[in-house]
């Protein structure tokens, strides 16, 4: 059969591609999510960010942080595009150094709050009871500071530096993850294969783990994907107020602190513009990819 | 009534949470005196008995809660005078910028949010979602910095900073000028949320069976909306004015602090900075128990508004 001509022939135009590449529910994702114009141009915006960051070394025209006063306060010119500061830094090499900065702490800082989001919201939604009482009676604490508050609050204590910020946001932000997972986890252990899980002997923390969490997942990334936009602007209002990240650590929000003087924000615009600008492309490029997120995992959708 | 009661053991959270982080705090008046070498170590000592210092510390968070109870929260380090008095001082300029933020931007929002949803997809839709986008992402600091550069220092036509023009009596149009700039980009931000909330409120609604039934009744298109569906579709939003507290004291402490606002978020920011540890536990306590009042009139609202809703 194998020397047939015929069947040679056809084996020859059968395009095995289509057939080979199985449809997993990632690609399911991807494709609903490429259907949002607005998240793709998003995720293009935010990936060079990202090369921007890696590479800040090797774009950055001057090193962040050499105090020139012979050079200082300069508006734009060939030999400084954005101009100098107070202190004779090159602002547009301080932005591509800030990019880091402002990008990596507000990622850090999610990480951080989801993993505490989620623990208390697993522990809560799974064992419920007094345990699950005692939790949300404390996230019902937490959540009536407002987030400002609290987070200068902690800011006082801890004092300013790139690690604390990260801290701050860490520490006070994990209440709606918590909430999210909760609700999440108290609907899954209702389910069958929960059931059926602890029928075949699986013990609580391979429940939690293997079955309920990747279950849950969703909306959890949703919400952190948003957070990430919510923590770069916690962290430059912090950073804009001077309770976040200080000189010489450059961050986009420490840039624009010095906007809060009369003098900087009327008669050097190019110090304070291109920082603020950034920061709402690169927050804004974020709640477009959780929008398209959002809309390519709602599993009411899924077909 | 059960809410109200649910209320009390998260005050007392409340309570507990601000006095260990204010405990938490590096220094104190005491500790000041370390290095003072006018003062004895005995002399210390002494101090620190008479305030109370070295007794453990939940007899000092007792004796600071009953301190609370009548309406004691401490003096100011910085100015010497009693913390409540410098809270009642400020807490009017921050109602005042809070409350006609949330009035104005409630009246804008709602007619946009319903609008939106009635004619999905069209221009109006897409433009108020941009809206939404663009407050959601814009840091208010930075569009407060913009509107300051624009309006008072490259057209000078209103005033960069603070409540009233010095040297001049008092007079309506001259605070309304000054409300003007703090007041508009606050209301930019707040509008955001609502409109999202209205409009997919509404799009909820205009589904239900009962907006069906009316069209199929052969109601005109604009009785449908505005008498059936508009109303069961601001029932949710009810719950929103209560629930906006929390984000206007955000937006509030930054836009103060831009516009030198003399208010809460201004006397907290700076007793950051001046190391003023009553007043910023005052200032927290205070907020935090008015967001919990507000989300207590948001529930029971609620409850008012839609009868559906009955908590036993």
């Amino acid at each position: 059969m194998g020397n047939n001509p015929v069947l040679e022939e056809i084996e020859k135009k059968i395009d095995y591609t289509v057939a080979k590449k199985p449809i997993t529910l990632r690609s399911i994702i991807w494709k609903r999510f490429k259907k949002n114009k607005l998240a793709v141009v998003g995720l293009i915006l935010r990936a060079s960010l990202v090369i921007v960051e890696i590479f800040s070394k090797f774009i950055a025209p001057y090193p962040a942080t050499t105090v020139d006063f012979a050079n200082k306060k300069l508006p734009p010119s060939k030999e400084h595009i954005l101009g100098t500061d107070e202190l004779g830094c090159d602002v547009l090499s301080r932005l591509i150094y800030g990019a880091r900065i402002s990008l990596s702490i507000g990622l850090v800082a999610v990480c951080l709050y989801v993993s505490i989001g989620i623990l208390i919201g697993a522990i809560s939604g799974f064992f419920g009871g007094w345990i699950d009482a005692i939790l949300m009676r404390f996230t019902d604490v937490i959540i009536s500071f407002p987030w400002l508050v609290l987070v200068i609050l902690v800011a006082a204590i801890l004092g300013p530096s790139i690690y604390n910020v990260m801290l701050i946001i860490g520490l006070t932000g994990w209440t709606t993850v918590a909430r999210l997972v909760r609700g999440e986890f108290l609907k899954l252990k209702e389910m069958e294969y929960t059931l059926a899980a602890r029928g075949l002997g699986a013990n609580n923390f391979r429940i939690i783990f293997t079955h309920l969490l990747p279950n849950a997942f969703a909306p959890v990334l949703v919400a952190a994907t948003m957070g990430v936009a919510d923590a770069i602007i916690i962290e430059a209002a912090l950073s804009f107020l001077g309770l976040g990240v200080a000189f010489p650590d450059t961050s986009w929000g420490q840039m624009m602190h010095a906007a809060q003087s009369l003098s900087v924000l009327s008669r050097m615009p190019w110090l304070w513009l291109p920082p603020g600008i950034l920061i709402s492309i690169a927050v804004l490029c974020i709640n477009f990819i959780g929008d398209g997120l959002r809309d390519a995992l709602d599993p009411k959708l899924i077909r | 009534m059960r809410r109200v009661i649910q209320i009390i053991p998260i005050v007392i959270g409340i309570t507990i949470v601000t006095f260990f982080l204010i405990k938490m705090c590096p220094g104190n008046p005491l500790k000041a005196m370390l290095f003072n070498p006018d003062i004895k170590p005995e002399e210390r000592a002494r101090l620190e008995r008479l305030y109370g210092f070295d007794d453990p510390i939940y007899v000092q968070y007792f004796r600071w809660l009953t301190r609370l109870l009548k309406g004691d929260l401490g003096w100011s380090l910085y100015t010497k005078r009693p913390v409540t008095k410098h809270i009642l001082e400020r807490i009017g300029p921050t109602a005042l910028l809070a409350g006609t933020t949330l009035f104005l931007s409630f009246l804008i929002a709602i007619p946009f949010g319903i609008l939106s949803a009635t004619k999905q997809y069209s221009l109006l839709d897409y433009s108020s979602t941009v809206i939404i986008f663009f407050g959601m992402s814009l840091p208010i600091f930075f569009l407060g910095l913009v509107v300051i550069y624009i309006f008072a220092v490259r057209f000078g036509i209103l005033p960069t900073s603070g409540m009233k023009t010095l040297g001049i009596p008092f007079s309506i149009w001259d605070r309304i000028k000054h409300l003007i700039l703090p007041i508009s980009v606050l209301t930019f931000y707040q509008i955001a949320p609502v409109v999202r909330y209205a409009r997919s409120s509404m799009l909820e609604v205009i589904r239900e069976d009962y907006v069906r039934t009316a069209r199929s009744k052969g109601i005109s298109e604009r009785d449908v909306i505005y008498k059936h569906a508009l109303r069961n579709a601001l029932i949710p939003i009810v719950t929103l004015f209560g629930l906006s507290i929390p984000f206007i004291f955000n937006g509030a402490f930054i836009t103060e602090t831009i516009f030198a606002w003399p208010g809460m978020g201004r006397l907290a920011v700076g007793a950051v900075f001046q190391r003023d540890y009553p007043i910023l536990m005052g200032t927290t306590l205070v907020t935090a128990i008015l967001v919990l009042l507000g989300n207590l009139i948001a529930d029971i609202l609620y409850a008012v508004v839609d009868p559906r809703i009955r908590y036993k």
